[in-house]
């Protein structure tokens, strides 16, 4: 854990180079952006590494900022040479008057990005290739933490301190992440598990809920991994969190105080949670459904019964039979009988509100997401038309598991969510995904998420579905994902300039989401049980020796 | 090993040391061609195993006021003999060869010696030591008539282990300079240091198989 808090960067205006000259360009690569420079082996260039060369375009000077995607050996020692393992190779080198050491050469593969243009805010591919023999510099760490975050500097806009850029030494080079560009075009975080989702998540949340952003945010946590968010009121992590005044609200709503309003339900919910109805069945409940929420928004399970016998007779056998259905679906502590008012203790800038879903099934989770979500929407649209001003601040959801709330098929959850994603940029509503199977996710829900943290995946089709749903994730960003370790991540889309290895930074709070140690927990587990056992049987064979069975099974 | 120390009781080279010819011809800064003493030219004649194939070799030359041996080994011979071919009747018998025509007999032969390093040399009790051993290409040229010895065995071990390691700096320039023979007379020299040196026979090893496999791959016998 650490404290240190950096600045953000101020301006653009840094000189795009280092002093650290690392290679001179050679010859233009295979593709049309791309070129190769050769490099000595002493200067440590890694694939992901951002250089800088110096071009002309139209007369004027620019620094052109590329990515180092791959690196060969041009020159090395002779194979003769590495013939016997048991020979040092340095040791024939030497014998026969080779150089050694620092004689390897390593010819680099870089794809240009661009130079920055302060104008459109973005890279500018000159479409020209540098000159061979023109030199290869590093680029500047200052330089790279202003142009990479896809931000507006001159406005007062929320950073996210989200770690440093993994390729060069811990804390030389912040990342940035821009709050409000995710924020308004939405987020996943996908990576397969124990990867660091939930820690990225978490880190993003802390850098959210902290003075310059103080967000609105509600988190769908079904294994309740973020109770540690509650530090962040803590006194020892005042100087991170708070401000004056301004202290984080963290809400953590235990599993038992979790309620779905019936009102807020609608007649495809009710139909979701009955067991298969008849059409009969169908057409009078949606008669007394309609007649009760024109008439009140104080619904029971009881009211949504009787209004039924009321349509059909009180004799009628298809009231009876949905009388036991509503019962059995609605007739439980999960459902309460009024509609939820007062949104804002659910959602309020500078309070970030848990719902730990871990005690309740995948359907009543998805459910409760439709009428949560549907609700908060609602209450957006209203914000900005202007008819209503209980949700008058932007809102951020974040849904842990994400293919829970959006799977690929169907969910009471995923129509709302398709709505909020494709439209919720509009009514200041954005939604983070977080997930470890994106092959499991809808392809448009994937699609939506502007802004990509992806960590290590190696499963094929997860990798294949990343290519194909999310549009900055090009060939060298997939390559990058299996060879990711936990806690590094490629950030990419809408809120980067173009896509990052990051480090990401440690969390200020705990985390709460440590893996199990499985062996530890199993022998503590079976002396508990061995000890049980052995009080209530006393060496069974000892006293039963003469009675043994000999006989052959 | 037994890794000549340059002690006053042993010098690498002495006076003694058999001298083979002299320089008669140079093909290039590294390579003399040496004319083998004949019998009668020397009390003490070189024989054919003096100078066989990969046979190491020195010369000494003295550079403001500084002595140096040259190293070289002996990669190639010819035989001259302007009288072959003459076979008509002859005025003298075998045994006087002094009245054939001519007057001379000019039957020669001729050694392709190519030199690989030098190394200072410092007077020792009946001889000289080496210091400063160097594999570089010797510097200096040797002038006509220099006389060739022949190197002796503590004098091979300290030019190739000059500091207790193995050296074989000058390989690629005897490959080249030799030629043909270049290979091999680089396995001729691999061959002497293996025995009796503490050269690490695993080291020999790869720098012969590196050797072979170079000139066989050169030579289109293995593709």
């Amino acid at each position: 854990m650490s404290n240190d808090l950096p600045d953000p960067p101020q301006n653009r205006n840094v000189p795009a180079a280092s002093d650290t000259v690392v290679g001179t360009v050679e010859q233009p690569g295979d593709s049309a952006d791309e070129f190769q420079f050769i490099a000595p082996n002493d200067i440590d260039v890694r694939t992901g590494e951002f250089i800088v060369y110096n071009t002309t375009v139209e007369g004027e000077h620019h620094n052109v900022l590329a990515r180092v995607t791959n690196t060969e050996q041009e020159r090395g020692l002779p194979g003769d040479f590495l013939a016997n393992p048991g020979v040092d190779s340095d040791a024939v080198a030497d014998a026969l008057g080779v150089p050694t050491g620092d004689v390897e050469l390593n010819s680099v593969t870089a794809r240009i990005i661009g130079y920055f243009n302060d104008d459109m805010g973005t890279f500018t591919n000159p479409r020209s290739l540098p000159d061979p023999g023109s030199r290869v510099y590093l680029a500047n760490n200052a330089f790279l933490e202003a142009v990479l975050p896809n931000a507006d500097w001159e406005s007062d806009a929320g950073l996210a301190h989200v770690g440093w850029l993994l390729n060069r030494p811990a804390r030389d080079a912040n990342v940035f992440l821009p709050i409000d560009e995710f924020a308004s075009t939405h987020l996943a975080i996908l990576a397969s598990t124990g990867s660091g989702k939930s820690y990225t998540a978490s880190v993003i949340m802390e850098e959210m809920m902290r003075p310059s952003s103080r967000a609105a945010m509600l988190v769908f946590d079904p294994h309740g991994e973020y109770d540690t968010l509650e530090d962040m009121r803590k006194s020892k992590y005042e100087d991170v969190f708070s401000d004056g005044d301004y202290t984080p609200e963290v809400n953590i709503v235990q599993p038992d105080e979790i309620t779905i309003a019936i009102p807020d339900l609608n007649y495809g919910d009710l139909l979701a949670l009955l067991d298969g109805p008849s059409d009969k069945m169908k057409y009078i409940l949606q008669k007394a459904w309609r007649k009760l929420q024109q008439e009140t928004n104080d619904i029971s399970a009881h009211d949504l019964v009787r209004t039924c016998y009321e349509e059909d007779g009180e004799q009628s056998d298809t009231a009876e039979a949905l009388e036991w259905r509503i019962q059995r679906a609605l007739g439980r502590d999960l459902f309460v009988r009024a509609a939820r008012e007062d949104l804002t203790d659910l959602v309020a800038p500078g309070q970030v509100t848990v719902l730990k879903l871990n005690q309740l099934s995948k359907d009543d989770q998805q459910m409760l997401a439709a009428a949560l979500l549907r609700k908060l929407y609602e209450a957006r649209e209203e914000a900005m038309r202007g008819d209503d001003d209980r949700l008058d601040f932007p809102l951020f959801t974040l849904l842990e598991e994400g293919h829970r709330f959006a799977p690929d098929g169907n969910a009471r959850s995923l129509g709302i969510l398709r709505t909020i994603l494709s439209e919720g940029r509009k009514f200041g509503f954005g939604v983070g995904i977080i997930s470890q199977r994106p092959s499991k996710l809808d392809a448009d829900v994937l699609s939506q998420c502007g802004t990509q943290v992806i960590m290590q995946i190696q499963n094929p089709n997860d990798q294949q579905a990343i290519q194909q749903s999310v549009e900055s994730a090009g060939q060298d960003v997939l390559d990058e994902l299996p060879g990711l370790t936990p806690g590094q991540a490629v950030i990419s889309g809408d809120a980067m300039n173009t896509p990052v290895l990051t480090r990401i930074r440690h969390r200020h709070t705990e985390h709460g989401a440590d893996s199990l140690n499985a062996t530890s927990e199993w022998r503590t587990s079976w002396e508990t049980h061995n000890e049980e056992q052995n009080r209530s049987v006393v060496n069974a064979y000892d006293e039963e020796e003469d009675d043994v069975d000999d006989t052959a099974l | 090993m037994t890794q000549t120390t340059s002690t006053d009781d042993a010098p690498v080279i002495t006076a003694n040391d058999l001298t083979l010819g002299t320089v008669a011809e140079s093909h290039s800064q590294m390579d003399y061609v040496v004319e083998v003493y004949r019998e009668r030219e020397r009390e003490r004649p070189p024989e054919k195993q003096d100078y066989k194939f990969g046979q190491p070799v020195y010369t000494t030359t003295t550079i403001r006021g500084t002595e140096y041996a040259l190293i070289g080994v002996v990669y190639d011979s010819r035989l001259v003999d302007p009288d072959q071919g003459r076979a008509g009747p002859r005025l003298s018998n075998p045994d006087q060869e002094l009245f054939v025509p001519g007057y001379v007999d000019e039957k020669r032969t001729l050694l392709g010696v190519a030199f690989l390093g030098y190394a200072t040399l410092e007077p020792a009790s009946n001889g000289s030591n080496f210091t400063d051993v160097s594999q570089e290409m010797p510097p200096w040229t040797l002038e006509i008539d220099d006389s060739i010895r022949k190197l002796p065995r503590a004098g091979f071990e300290q030019f190739h282990f000059p500091d207790g390691d193995l050296r074989l700096q000058y390989y690629d320039r005897l490959i080249s300079t030799a030629d043909q023979f270049g290979a091999e007379v680089t396995l001729a020299l691999l061959d002497q240091l293996r025995d009796g040196t503490a050269a690490d026979e695993e080291l020999l090893d790869v720098i012969e198989q590196k050797v072979r496999w170079e000139t066989s791959s050169d030579r289109g016998v293995v593709r």
